[in-house]
């Protein structure tokens, strides 16, 4: 079993002998087991694995967007088990954002309003200043009306980054956010997430395969086995 | 090497359900087409056999003189049944009464069709005959013994044989001739005609030659003899000999055609949409074979005889499903239909099977053809998609193919080209239409979930007007087929409502004009209105010779070869219609003026102005055609080809004409009337009218079932349609799902972007539609009208259908984890 916690009072994250295993053709494949894990509110941690570890696929249920063949995740101080999809968005729309690797906007809608989403979604008041005011923070300003295809990727990154703290998250999801850009792009994307993150008290959870990029965090851990361990 | 490559793919894609969407497209289509194909086949095949006993035969010769061929042996040899008959008027006596009767001597083979009714005598039941009279006896029409004051018992002669009398006619089934054939009938065998000496050289008798069987032996036939007619022979066939049966039956095959057409049309649609699909997934596949040293040559051979072999499969499939769907139907309808169905042939089959791998290759090479020239580069960039190949190849491709098959299909390249050419401007019309709406539809402020599918649809030009043009043309062609079915079946039960004329009474002398008139108002007996009548001969077209101005074989020689019924009125009658010139107004009465039918004034070729002589006995009389008139034969109304101005025929001796409606019930009165006017000549024309019926009933049934197969081929084109969008819409909604949206938020964004789609579609679809009702009534002969209930219901059923189709295809995402769907459905 590992137990991976830090000192701190009410954890904001919470993952406890949390398991997943996939029917494959061959048979059942485990992919996690028995992972334990406590994140507290203004913590940032990075998981770092090889490719087909599993990094995602735990980001995946600590998010809340898979659901747990073993064990529980707690988050925000709600047990995420046996909540049905609908669910589980209401506690994401509450305080959780999201950065991914293919940045997954909508292609539909502008870079203001891919921003201006949650906080439509989540009834807020003074959305489109909001929106305005973050996409100004990561540096789009006077490319508020341009669609995602007419952005380069570090751009859209940027936009999904606003996007992610438009809803003044409580905690951050980010699955490898610089594996599609180039490294000074990157670099770039990665000074802006954690000065946001600094300056709004987001928890960030990361996961990553770059040891540079874990290393700017807290906390860092392996997985390995389907299980975590702590780095030194 | 690269057929075995191909096949191992092909049946990974099949394992992984790449390729279903497109192989059922083909195969619901091709069932479709199919079925109706096989199920029009039979049907037509059937109705016209019903049909042919209006003829008596399935192909009839007739002729002024005995034929020179050796027809009898031309038939035998063909495997086809024969029978000969010889038909003229003559005077029978009985007793010193004479009348002058329609003799018709047959042989031991009449009649090839339909059912000959006799009876023994009045009261007693009717049975079924075939073969001719007993030597030495005859069969008359009860009408016969009236017009003779004879009895039954009482021995009838003809020329100088003796005959006696066998049975009563009930009901003959070539009658033909359209409606009324004035004489009464009598049936003599034709071994007793040479006795009766009524037949001399020079003696005016239409021989008949009568042909019944297999249909490609009777069309052998048909092509041996056309190029043989001698002046004064022609063929006969049902269309001709009754135009009120043919005229349903040609619209009848030309609805059921146009069926089987937008059937194809809408699969065709299916398939293009689901072959574009397959391409876009398989942009990967490509760049990574092209990665690993694959030639363009190779990946597009490798995706060819993939699609091939799919297709093919989907094509057998698609027969084997359209066969079993014709015997289910035919179960069903054997019933109702109350006629033997013929075995269906196998030309449906392999039409489909045509169509199927026609339509695959036309829609889907185009696309297919894209999948080898995906860069390489693609599998680091995955942004590059491939170079589109030019427009013209893929619409050039696409349209001739669509013609081809519409040609096919009708063999009828007029319908073809208006359907094929109004599907080109359609598509053209709905795209530009569609744009418009869309942009004006963006506009419309409301709450999250309508912005969100307003900016979907707007967002998504491309996509949203393939799916907007595809829907639109589909419902256009659902609703089409649906409305001119209605009007159809409408237009056949108008001709025939239940009250429409069953009795003509003929022979009504001038003093009993007023008083029938007074006696049918008395009884309550609707009638017709009472029109003169005389019988006179076309003798001179602007003072020639008409003999001489009408080549022998032109069909204006019918005009000149037989006496006309001719009539005067000062009003022209409901049923007619001036199509050229002016009726005429009362200083114009007592002039020699004529208003003569459309359709013989362009046979005999002449027009306004042009001055007519017709002889009455030794009367002539010049007369000026005024105005050109279309009427409608099939209204059971006396009708007359030519109509002289009131006045201008006073002097000659006219008799009347009268049609009316009586319930059977009110038979009895039937005896009243006869003995009230004992000299009138009563018709009965209510057996014809019930056959007439009974067609009618069943080609709209038959109609009411091809439409069932149009519409399911459409529903197949929603589905394949929005199948094409199905990927972004589920990557969009999971990302929604990621941000924190409800299932009810995406549910109605989902529903707000199908019903608005449906319901755009639907509006231009009552557009298409509409002026696809005004270019196609003229082939149909239907009068088009403006359809409000058509712009009301297109959009409402639109909206409900592709609202259906796309919550049935989008339902699971509402209860999968969005990790998943991100995973899968990443571009």
């Amino acid at each position: 079993m590992t137990s991976l916690s830090s000192s701190s009072a009410t954890p904001i994250l919470r993952a406890r002998q949390l398991g997943k295993r996939v029917n494959a053709r061959s048979g059942t494949l485990t992919i996690l087991s028995g992972v334990e894990l406590v994140v507290n509110p203004g913590e940032s941690v990075a998981i770092l694995g090889a490719s087909g570890s599993g990094k995602s696929t735990l980001l995946g249920l600590l998010a809340g967007l898979d659901t747990e063949s073993d064990g529980e995740v707690e988050l925000n101080g709600i047990s995420l088990k046996g909540l049905n999809e609908d669910q589980r968005a209401e506690v994401r729309a509450d305080g959780v954002g999201f950065v991914f690797q293919s940045f997954q906007l909508l292609p539909a809608l502008t870079a203001l309003e891919n921003v201006l989403l949650p906080l439509e979604l989540s009834g807020y008041g003074a959305a489109q200043s909001q929106a305005s005011r973050l996409l100004q923070a990561v540096g789009l300003s006077g490319r508020e009306d341009h669609y995602p295809r007419q952005l380069s990727g570090g751009e859209q990154q940027r936009v999904a980054i606003a996007r992610a703290f438009a809803s003044q998250p409580k905690i951050l999801f980010a699955d490898e956010p610089t594996g599609n850009l180039d490294s000074h792009t990157g670099e770039a994307i990665i000074q802006l997430l954690f000065d946001l993150n600094r300056r709004e008290h987001t928890t960030l959870v990361l996961v990553t395969h770059d040891a540079q990029l874990a290393a700017r965090c807290q906390r860092r851990l392996q997985l390995v086995s389907g299980q975590l361990e702590t780095l030194a | 090497m690269t057929w075995t490559l191909a096949l191992r793919l092909l049946a990974r894609e099949w394992r992984s359900g790449e390729l279903r969407l497109l192989t059922l497209a083909l195969a619901i289509a091709i069932t479709a087409s199919c079925a109706v194909g096989f199920f029009t086949d039979r049907v037509e095949r059937a109705l016209l056999r019903q049909a042919t006993t209006f003829l008596g035969a399935d192909l009839a010769l007739q002729s002024a003189h005995p034929s020179q061929l050796d027809l009898r042996r031309q038939a035998r040899n063909a495997g086809l049944s024969y029978s000969e008959q010889q038909r003229f008027s003559t005077m029978v006596s009985a007793e010193g009464e004479t009348l002058l009767v329609s003799v018709k001597a047959v042989d031991s083979a009449y009649p090839l069709r339909g059912d000959l009714r006799l009876s023994r005598d009045i009261q007693a039941q009717p049975f079924s005959q075939r073969g001719a009279p007993a030597t030495g006896t005859l069969w008359a029409e009860p009408r016969v013994l009236q017009g003779l004051n004879a009895s039954p018992e009482q021995p009838l002669t003809l020329g100088i044989s003796q005959f006696t009398l066998g049975a009563l006619i009930v009901n003959e089934p070539d009658r033909g001739g359209g409606l009324i054939s004035l004489r009464p009938r009598l049936i003599i065998n034709l071994d007793d005609l040479p006795d009766t000496r009524l037949v001399q050289p020079g003696s005016r008798v239409t021989y008949r030659y009568l042909f019944s069987g297999d249909a490609a032996a009777i069309q052998q036939l048909r092509d041996w003899l056309t190029p043989q007619l001698r002046p004064g022979e022609r063929l006969l066939d049902v269309r001709q000999e009754n135009p009120s049966i043919g005229g349903t039956m040609e619209r009848a095959r030309r609805y059921i055609n146009l069926s089987g057409l937008l059937a194809v049309s809408m699969a065709a649609i299916a398939i293009a949409m689901a072959a574009r699909r397959y391409t876009r997934r398989h942009y990967d596949t490509a760049a990574l074979l092209r990665c690993l040293g694959q030639s363009q040559g190779r990946i597009m051979r490798l995706f060819c005889i993939q699609l091939l072999v799919a297709g093919t499969l989907a094509t057998l499939l698609g027969i084997a499903l359209g066969w079993l769907a014709q015997w289910g139907l035919v179960a069903l309808l054997g019933e109702l239909l109350q006629i033997e169905l013929p075995p269906g042939g196998w030309r449906p089959a392999l039409t489909g099977a045509a169509t199927g791998l026609l339509i695959l290759l036309a829609t889907a090479l185009p696309p297919l053809l894209q999948l080898a020239s995906v860069s390489p580069l693609r599998v680091l960039r995955r942004e590059l998609a491939p170079i589109a190949p030019a427009s013209t190849l893929i619409y050039g491709l696409a349209i001739s193919v669509a013609i081809g098959l519409l040609w096919l299909y009708s063999g009828d390249y007029s319908l073809a080209i208006l359907l094929g050419g109004g599907s080109v401007a359609g598509t053209a019309l709905l795209a530009g239409l569609g744009w418009l709406l869309l942009r004006l539809v963006g506009r419309i402020p409301g709450p999250l979930p309508w912005r969100l599918a307003l900016k979907n649809l707007y967002r998504h030009p491309r996509a949203s007007l393939t799916q907007l043009t595809a829907f639109g043309l589909t419902l256009a062609a659902m609703a089409l087929i649906l409305v001119v079915r209605t009007d159809l079946v409408r237009d056949w039960q108008a001709q025939l409502p239940e009250d429409a004329p069953n009795h003509f009474l003929i022979n009504i002398q001038p003093w009993e004009v007023d008083l029938l008139k007074d006696f049918l108002l008395q009884s309550d007996v609707r009638h017709s209105g009472i029109h003169p009548m005389i019988r006179g001969r076309l003798s001179h077209i602007n003072g020639k010779p008409a003999a001489e101005q009408i080549p022998p074989d032109a069909p204006g020689r019918r005009g000149i070869r037989r006496e006309l019924n001719l009539s005067w009125s000062a009003d022209l009658a409901p049923d007619n219609r001036i199509e050229a010139g002016r009726w005429w107004q009362p200083q114009d009465y007592g002039r020699p003026y004529i208003s003569l039918e459309a359709k013989l004034a362009k046979d005999l070729g002449v027009t306004l102005g042009d001055q007519l002589r017709f002889s009455f006995g030794d009367r002539q009389i010049d007369a000026e055609i005024l105005s050109l008139r279309s009427l409608d034969w099939s209204s059971l109304r006396p009708n007359f080809f030519v109509i002289f101005a009131p006045g201008s025929l006073a002097d000659l001796p006219a008799t009347s004409i009268t049609s009316f409606y009586l319930p059977a019930s009110r038979g009895p009165w039937l005896r009243q009337l006869v003995q009230q006017f004992p000299t009138l000549t009563l018709l009965e024309v209510a057996p014809l009218l019930e056959n007439l019926r009974a067609v009618v009933a069943q080609v709209s049934l038959a109609a009411e079932y091809v439409l069932f197969f149009v519409l399911a081929a459409g529903i197949t084109v929603l589905f394949a349609g929005l199948a094409n969008s199905i990927d972004e819409r589920l990557r969009e909604s999971a990302l929604l799902r990621t941000l924190g949206a409800g299932s009810t938020l995406i549910r109605r964004m989902l529903s707000i972007e199908f019903l608005l789609l449906g319901a755009l579609s639907g509006l231009l679809a009552a557009l298409l539609a509409q002026a696809g009702i005004f270019a196609l009534y003229q082939l149909l002969q239907l009068a088009p009208r403006f359809h409000l209930l058509l712009w009301i219901s297109a959009p409402l059923v639109g909206a409900l259908l592709v609202w259906l189709a796309g919550r049935l295809a989008t339902e699971r995402i509402l209860h999968q984890a969005p990790i998943a769907l991100l995973r899968d459905h990443q571009d």
